[in-house]
């Protein structure tokens, strides 16, 4: 065994300098004084961490500090930290990035997050943590800088790219990691290339879809715990309990996952429920045509006119009018001749019944133009959300709809990262497919914080697809009581990519609506079934434990 | 910690350095000296400007308060972990690194003062874990005399940076460099002696990431040389134990 040795080599030749020449040199106070700081300064023993007792005024949740506590003594600062939304993520990275520059082992580290978050995190780490980082803007110096805050796009731009590679960080963070579970993207590729000796990978949703995700995020940190690729299809692939088990164990050497239902605090309540809509006579015809139309031999193109339809006639236009054909044509004449859509007016009345703030979520960006204008017509005030806005913008927009407006419209890229925990109602104008982006809606009011109830409300026209879908997952398999990362687990075991995509092709497998109705409940008792079967297992896991 | 009060501490560190520190019940309202401001408080551009001009300069009132709640935009939070006191902590550790002081006695005929060498030395023990002690260590410069725990003996002497009346010093027999040598040699045997679990763990956690790390390149041949020997130095950085002396302060010290 080697140890390597680092000596003072300056100390004495700078003492005996000062000796000779007779300069001034500290009194007993000043001496005294050095001595106690640096005594207070030492890192102390294993198993405590210095940031608890250098921050006093933020309040840790005894989850975080015991995930910080974790990520130092047991898996030697390389993690993934995948609590489920709302539990404080962005604190536990604090705490640990804090603890290791307390510690002197972090000075120079990299911070890539979503560009919609890169504010929020500077200054939630200078608040809470008292650290002080730089944003990535038109020229950032890399090596200059100690602590940099960036968003991936503009890291692998060159001739950023090439400079960053060459630095070496001492820690590495990555926030919304999911996005980096294909090993054969630009981004992934990227990551995994820059010299960093901590690494802190953060997700809500580490498991989204297939077993390869877990394996090129647990690769990022420690390359080899799972194999490599070939030898870990060839092994975990199989479906048994036992491999399952084996993996469930290797994958916990390098993530941390807090479950709210774990977690000893009180949480407010999730009051959840479904606003049946129905169409106007006139629109249900419109439904009908639209259906029956075959406008393209991709199935997938219909489904998606559809859903359109269910959200807004102007969200079905900016599509339709993209076709040449003269049957879209036709269609687009029709639209144009309907009525109001049944569901914004039902949102129009509902906001008024609330009458408190509200966040409305919709997938389509005509859809948040359409209900901006009528929610004003209808004298209530409201503020757009995109995705594509820029940094200030998202701050701008937040602080706007705290101070002046009843109503936040946001799409789906609005979802991540900011907190609103001062609304308390979520109206689902129209459901993803993806139950992982329901839960980061709601995550955005219903997280640490929320000192009320928060009321959710899912829209859904009946006897269209929208209903089926809210039926399939949302009443059947019980989505919004149970724990998420199973149901990921399930359609591993399934071979389901994803339940968006087994929807869309058992839509447009199907020649009827019957069929459709069949096939989902066909799916839906799988799930079911297996989850109760996991629910066993993780019973009697527990009580072997115990 | 050795700090116990910080409130307390700060009225002290001021003090010392020539500022003036009225106490209300927010906290401490301090009048910095010039040196003071260019230290603590960020504006480099003011004392360039005011340098170039051959000005007096206007240093800063400062405000501050170690209790979070009674902070605000007038009035500065000092606490552990915050930008202010890293800042203090630096001051405070490049003001007392080097000294020599005579012990303060009051005698009436010729008194030797014997010449000590005087060093703080903090060990960091560093692989998986970290961890840091400090030793002070004495050695007396005439007969190689040393002692452990000299800052508390130290302290319970008075300590003055002149000469004091009718003393005289004895000239070293052992020289600064080699004394502290001795001092450095002595700590390294104690070392030398201890058990090392913390390196031994470490080392055994290197080599199972580096046996991993073989085995994840040696099947994949689509990942190159380079990538390893990255991958490699990561591993390394993390767990290769090492030790490391650095000395704190130190100093010469005349006693009877």
């Amino acid at each position: 065994m080697h140890i390597e040795l680092t000596r003072d080599q300056t100390f004495i030749d700078c003492l005996s300098e000062k000796l000779t020449t007779n300069q001034p040199m500290a009194d007993w106070h000043e001496f005294q004084r050095t001595y106690n700081m640096a005594q207070a300064l030492l890192v102390p023993e294993s198993h405590t961490l210095k940031v608890s007792e250098q921050i006093k005024h933020v309040n840790f949740l005894p989850h975080q500090l015991e995930t910080a506590q974790t990520v130092l003594d047991d898996m030697n600062g390389r993690a993934i930290l995948a609590d489920e939304v709302g539990l404080g993520k962005t604190i536990e990275a604090g705490l640990i990035l804090k603890e290791y520059i307390l510690r002197g082992l972090v000075k120079k580290a990299l911070i890539i997050v979503p560009a919609s978050l890169v504010n929020q995190w500077a200054s939630e780490l200078h608040e809470k943590f008292f650290i002080r980082t730089t944003i990535a803007r038109k020229k950032p110096i890399w090596s200059n800088e100690d602590i940099m805050i960036t968003s991936i796009d503009l890291a692998k731009r060159e001739p950023h790219r090439q400079e960053i590679l060459a630095q070496h960080y001492d820690l590495l963070l990555i926030d919304e990691a999911h996005k980096l579970k294909n090993h054969q993207t630009k981004n992934y590729q990227f990551v995994q290339a820059l010299s960093k000796k901590y690494c802190l990978l953060l997700t809500a949703t580490p498991i989204q879809n297939k077993l390869t995700d877990v394996f090129n995020l647990v690769t990022l940190l420690r390359p080899g715990l799972l194999g490599n690729q070939r030898t870990f299809l060839k092994t975990f692939d199989r479906g048994s309990k036992e491999l399952d088990a084996e993996l469930k164990r290797l994958v916990q050497k390098v993530m941390v996952r807090n479950l709210r239902s774990e977690t000893s605090l009180d949480w407010t309540k999730r009051h959840v429920q479904t606003v049946p809509i129905s169409f106007t006579e006139q629109e249900y015809q419109f439904y009908h045509d639209l259906e029956q139309s075959c406008l393209q031999d991709f199935n997938t193109t219909k489904t998606l006119y559809l859903r359109e339809f269910c959200s807004s006639r102007e969200a079905l236009y900016t599509s339709l009018i993209k076709e040449q054909s003269n049957q879209s044509k036709q269609l687009v004449q029709q639209l144009e001749g309907l009525p109001h859509h049944a569901k914004a007016l039902k949102l129009v009345e509902l906001i008024k019944t609330i009458n408190e703030k509200c966040i409305v979520f919709t997938e389509y960006r005509a859809t948040q133009v359409y209900l901006q204008w009528l929610l004003k017509e209808h004298g209530i005030s409201s503020v757009p959300f995109r995705g594509g806005f820029k940094r200030g913008k998202k701050d701008w927009m937040k602080q706007l709809f705290k101070d002046h407006a009843q109503v936040l419209i946001a799409t789906e890229a609005g979802g991540e990262g900011i907190n609103l925990q001062f609304c308390h109602h979520l109206i689902n104008y129209d459901l993803p497919w993806n139950p992982m982006r329901v839960e980061q809606r709601i995550g955005r009011i219903h997280r640490y914080g929320q000192q009320q109830d928060v009321h959710i409300y899912n829209f859904a026209i009946e006897q269209t697809i929208e209903d089926h879908v809210l039926k399939l997952l949302y009443q059947k398999i019980h989505l919004f009581e149970r724990i998420i990362g199973q149901l990921d687990h399930i359609l591993a075991k399934l071979d389901v990519d994803s339940i968006e995509d087994e929807i869309n092709t058992i839509i447009g497998g199907s020649r009827s609506i019957g069929e459709i109705k069949i096939k989902m409940n066909n799916l839906a008792a799988v799930i079911d079934y297996m989850q109760q079967d996991q629910e066993e297992i993780s019973e009697h896991d527990n009580r072997e434990s115990s | 910690m050795t700090i116990e009060n910080l409130h307390d501490f700060l009225i002290e560190y001021f003090t010392a350095n020539h500022c003036t520190v009225a106490e209300d019940e927010d906290g401490l309202n301090i009048q910095l000296t010039a040196e003071m401001d260019e230290r603590l408080l960020n504006r480099p551009f003011y004392w360039q400007y005011v340098k170039k001009l051959n000005q007096q300069g206007q240093p800063m009132h400062l405000k501050v308060t170690t209790d979070y709640l009674k902070a605000s935009r007038e009035r500065s939070y000092i606490y552990f972990g915050t930008e202010y006191f890293r800042k203090i902590s630096e001051d405070v550790l490049a003001k007392g690194k080097y000294t020599k002081l005579y012990q303060n006695i009051n005698v009436q005929q010729q008194t030797p003062l014997y010449p000590w060498l005087v060093a703080n030395i903090k060990i960091t023990l560093q692989g998986k874990t970290k961890q840091e002690v400090i030793k002070s260590i004495g050695l007396n410069l005439i007969n190689g005399t040393m002692v452990d725990k000299a800052q508390q003996w130290l302290a319970d002497e008075q300590w003055q940076t002149t000469i004091p009346d009718y003393c005289y010093l004895i000239t070293p027999l052992i020289s600064f460099k080699h004394g502290f040598l001795r001092i450095e040699q002595y700590l390294l045997d104690q070392l030398q002696n201890q058990q090392h679990e913390w390196a031994e763990l470490s080392y055994q956690a290197l080599e199972e990431e580096c046996r991993l790390l073989d085995y994840f390149f040696e099947h994949d041949s689509e990942q190159d040389q380079e990538q390893y020997e990255k991958e490699r130095a990561n591993i390394k950085a993390i767990y290769q134990p090492s030790i490391l002396l650095t000395v704190i302060n130190g100093g010469v010290f005349y006693l009877r």
